[in-house]
């Protein structure tokens, strides 16, 4: 394979990993706007452990992954039962303060960042890639599956059905960091250097990006939303001074067209419930 | 000193003011938030900027032009983003408006270059000596413009027809248009005037910091939204004293402590707003955060 | 259990088929490999702060190159320039070098314009064992990751500055100084703790320090605050737009303090000027770059590029990317590297970078040490709105 190919395939994976993560986040209807505050938690412990520590990358990327999942507990704690404006304006404040301390600590190299990291590879990213996928296959056939799915339609009608709405919202939260986490890890061992400005509010509205470009209502919806948009500016780049026009244009023509995103229903959107399981949804009640 | 670094925190705010009384107009009549409105800001005060260096015509002109290309931007954004826009998906206009804030910034960029563009002084001969602080022309300019859109448009919402009119689509929409409002169209005028209102945040700014950038739209939206939750959401009177607020907050922040904890505090602020008095600290409606 | 209606299959539909034309297009174009040219990759960025930069970059390369291809190729072998551009973006970056590398098969790259987009630029490279010369990066520790495939024609401030900078401190007998940076910026950071050094070392006094945020804000606060403790020098440790406005509000608050620059102040010095206006004038800076340069070597291509272009000052970046890819040239012609050999003579072009002593070219003389270039070291002033070399303080 040529080092392009690998390129091309780790990024579009390492973006899967991304969209994925936080689809599981808002499949419990919850929008984080400090995603990156994860991915810089995951990309920061794993380099730490790997160039100060010589761990090797597949043991860090789960330490990565742990640090963000208890962070992601702690922020969905405290956030998660507020509604979507403050959970918006917290998470973000979140990656803003993340991002500040970073920038403030000179032994991960302060605002210049870290550099020497090095081993993300296919193998890799596609076991991970896989290890999600396979992951939220089992999650949308549970009772927990079903239970997110019943936060995010109506969160008081889950409650009233006997859901412990918090628990399961906060465990979806710190699942979802995880994985960010993780995929900040390889994203770092990808790009050999971070700074604390990768992880900014640009990044953190791309991983939004991809989630409801593909629409939210299918996890393979975001995945598919997360290939597109990584692989457009890589096979577009003709568009080249255009592209941002373009792009934006796109969006703005794609809300109009369908504003629930490329994979998922029309109609009332969200509100309305789903048909799918009639009788399963009464079981849970019991 | 603290008199003169109270006056450059006013200052501040009363350019903050007004674009956050935009994003509030909006919020208002369609409880959505346009997320373009800081480029819009940032087109006209480039495009203001522009008439400025570039014709001999007087600042008032040039201010004329900025808030009118920012009221045409802001329908622009209405009808690309809005109009024919489902509400029925919350975050569908939050993207269609980032899209069009992404396509203004790249439009200035291509075609005025990613430079930052300065912003001629004006009546730089003017100097007043108040004892503990000193007045330039530019700041009694801006101080003057904000003030009077300001009372402006607090008049045209209490005491004019059409003004009644925003109101009532804010509280009620659908009762509004049963009694015979023309909702669509007082949406419409709302856009417009968060957009002339824009315009004139976006170039009096500018004359504040001496230029223009444009990457500046982002963080226009950003310290607005922070103003308007702190302010309560839709709430005028609430919008300009936040506004006033976080301008001093974040100047004596600078001058005492440190520009990097400057947002910071600004961010800690918000968060505390959030958890203690949920409806903004001056705020009457808890209901309207229920529906954004 | 996913089921979705009409309109999901058709969007799914269209999504594949987009796709799979993308892939298809991908695959079209790929045959890049066949060898009439010497390709050289240039790195570009059509976003961000630093757009105008790489712009003026894109302009010094091409212009050299067709120099180049009218005087008869390299070895009567065309050049052909292989543009790409990054966004500004560190992950576009890390999948458009292998991109150069592989697909297009570059002998060399020039570019980055600036040091974030270096970091990323410069290691991915050197992974890949391509030559990558940045015409513009000077943030110190740029090349850490990136040897010895990595180049930067830029010298860092904290070694070229230094002596200049002491050297204005002792002419004009500076005794207060104030220090006005971005703390979360690493660029201006490392300009700050030069100053501190300088100053600490020739006796100054630091009598403010005060920071600020790039971009966004106002600079009456700060200015108010360092007007207070009445310094006779302010040293700018910020990026040229900001210190440009951090001119005017000074001058607007009628403080008369000397204002003080690194070389980067200097090299930015057209952004500076814009942005400051009248009220820059006799700003004082180290520079690494004299536009006009009266040495045999620069001044006759500064002259023609002066013709070509209509600019009356050949700006840092534009002169950068020339020399580099005409370092990048004469390393081919040196070890003969022919078009398709590219392996081996993408070493041969690092070797030959890497010995590289005295290179004369638009921008007087270069020599890479350990990658870094080691450049002129001037005192500039600004003087009837632009930087001008002071000869006399050489």
């Amino acid at each position: 394979m040529s080092s392009f190919n690998e390129a091309v395939i780790l990024t579009v994976g390492i973006n899967v990993l991304l969209a994925l993560g936080y689809w599981i986040a808002v499949s419990t209807g919850k929008y984080s706007f400090g995603h990156t505050a994860f991915m810089a938690i995951g990309a920061y412990t794993a380099s730490i452990l790997t160039v100060n520590f010589s761990w090797p990358l597949p043991v860090a990327m789960v330490a990565a992954g742990v640090t963000a999942a208890v962070a992601g507990g702690l922020i969905g704690w405290m956030a998660l039962r507020l509604s979507l404006l403050y959970l918006a304006i917290i998470t973000f404040v979140f990656s803003q303060l993340v991002n500040l301390l970073i920038s403030q600590w000179d032994y991960v190299g302060g605002a210049s960042g870290m550099l020497g990291m090095t081993g993300t590879t296919v193998p890799l990213v596609v076991g991970c890639v896989l290890l999600a996928v396979g992951y939220l296959v089992l999650l949308s056939r549970s009772r927990l599956g079903l239970a997110h799915k019943a936060i995010r339609e109506d969160e008081r009608a889950a409650m009233a059905s006997g859901l412990r709405i918090t628990r399961i919202a906060v465990g979806a939260f710190a699942t979802s960091a995880a994985v960010t986490g993780v995929a900040g890890a390889l994203s770092a061992h990808q790009l050999m250097v971070i700074t604390p400005e990768l992880f900014g509010p640009h990044q953190a509205l791309l991983i939004i990006l991809y989630c409801v470009l593909g629409g939210v209502e299918y996890f393979w919806g975001a995945a598919i939303g997360a290939i597109a948009l990584s692989l457009l500016p890589i096979y577009f780049d003709w568009l080249n001074e255009w592209y941002e026009i373009v792009y934006g244009l796109l969006f703005v023509a794609l809300m109009i067209v369908r504003p629930q995103g490329l994979i998922g229903r029309g109609g009332a959107g969200g509100v309305r419930l789903p048909r799918l399981i009639p009788r399963r949804e009464r079981e849970s009640v019991g | 000193m603290l008199a003169q670094q109270l006056f450059n925190g006013l200052l501040l705010g009363a350019t903050f003011c007004l674009v956050a009384l935009g994003f509030n107009l909006v919020v208002g009549a369609m409880d959505r938030l346009n997320f373009a409105l800081g480029e819009t800001a940032m087109l006209s005060a480039v495009l203001g900027a522009l008439i400025m260096t570039e014709t001999p015509v007087p600042f008032l002109v040039s201010f004329a032009a900025a808030t009118l290309v920012g009221g045409g931007v802001a329908v622009a954004v209405y009808y690309l983003s809005f109009r024919f826009v489902s509400a029925d998906f919350p975050t569908a206009s939050i993207l269609s408006s980032l899209g069009c804030g992404l396509v203004l910034t790249a439009v200035v960029t291509k075609a005025f270059g990613s430079h930052q563009r300065t912003v001629p002084d004006v009546l730089s001969g003017v100097r007043l000596d108040l004892g503990a602080f000193t007045v330039s022309g530019a700041q009694l300019v801006i101080l003057l413009l904000a003030t009077l859109l300001t009372v402006g448009l607090y008049v045209f919402l209490e005491r004019t027809p059409w003004g009644t009119a925003i109101r009532a689509v804010s509280d009620d929409a659908t009762a509004a248009g049963l009694l015979g409002v023309p909702v669509q169209r007082v949406i419409l005028l709302t856009f417009a005037l968060s957009g002339v209102l824009a315009g004139a945040a976006g170039l009096l700014t500018g004359l504040a910091y001496h230029s223009v950038s444009p990457f500046d739209g982002f963080t226009t939206t950003l310290t607005a939204l922070m103003i308007i939750v702190v302010g309560g959401l839709g709430s005028v009177s609430g919008g300009v004293l936040a506004a006033l607020l976080i301008g001093l907050i974040q100047t004596l922040t600078v001058a005492y402590l440190s520009a990097t904890l400057r947002d910071l505090i600004v961010f800690v602020l918000v968060g505390i707003v959030l958890l203690v008095r949920p409806q903004g600290l001056f705020g009457r409606n808890a209901g309207v955060l229920e529906r954004v | 259990m996913i089921t979705t209606g009409t309109a999901g299959r058709v969007a799914v539909g269209l999504t594949v088929a987009a796709l799979a034309l993308a892939a298809c297009g991908g695959e079209g174009s790929d045959s890049g490999g066949g060898s009439k040219t010497l390709k050289i990759g240039l790195v570009t960025s059509s976003a961000g702060p630093f757009a105008s930069n790489a712009k003026t970059m894109v302009a010094g390369a091409e212009y050299a190159v067709k120099l180049l291809n009218d005087a008869g190729g390299v070895g009567g072998v065309k050049l052909e320039l292989v543009k790409v551009d990054s966004q500004n973006k560190p992950t576009a970056t890390a999948t458009l070098i292998p991109e150069l590398a592989a697909k297009q098969k570059v002998l060399a790259i020039v570019g980055p314009v600036d040091s974030a987009g270096c970091e990323v630029a410069c290691s991915a490279a050197n992974k890949l064992k391509v030559p990558i010369v940045s015409p513009g990066a000077a943030r110190p520790g740029v090349l850490q990751n990136s040897r010895p495939y990595g180049f930067t024609i830029a010298q860092p401030d904290a070694d070229n500055s230094t002596p200049v900078l002491a050297k204005i401190i002792q002419s004009r007998k500076l005794k207060r100084a104030a220090i006005i940076s971005d703390e979360a910026n690493a660029t201006t950071k490392a300009q700050a703790d030069l100053f501190r050094k300088v100053f600490g070392s020739n006796g100054v006094e630091i009598v403010k320090s005060v920071t600020f945020k790039s971009g966004d804000s106002s600079f009456a606060s700060q200015v108010t605050s360092i007007a207070a403790a009445k310094p006779d020098v302010l040293a700018l440790a910020a990026g040229p737009d900001d210190a440009g406005r951090i001119a005017r509000e000074a001058r607007s608050q009628r403080q008369d303090f000397t204002l003080l620059g690194t070389g980067s102040l200097q090299s930015g010095g057209a952004a500076y000027v814009a942005a400051g206006g009248k009220d820059t004038e006799g700003t004082l800076a180290a520079a690494q770059f004299d536009p006009h340069s009266e040495t045999p070597a620069a001044k006759p291509l500064l002259e023609a590029a002066q013709t070509a272009t209509g600019q009356a000052d050949i700006p840092l970046n534009f002169a950068y990317a020339f020399d580099a890819v005409h370092m990048i040239a004469k390393a081919i012609e040196e070890k003969g590297v022919k078009a398709g050999d590219t392996e081996k003579g993408r070493v041969a072009i690092q070797e030959a970078l890497n010995a590289m002593q005295n290179y004369q070219g638009m921008a007087d003389a270069t020599t890479f040490k350990d990658g870094i270039a080691q450049r002129p070291q001037l005192q500039a002033v600004v003087k009837d709105g632009k930087f001008v070399i002071d000869k006399s303080a050489g």
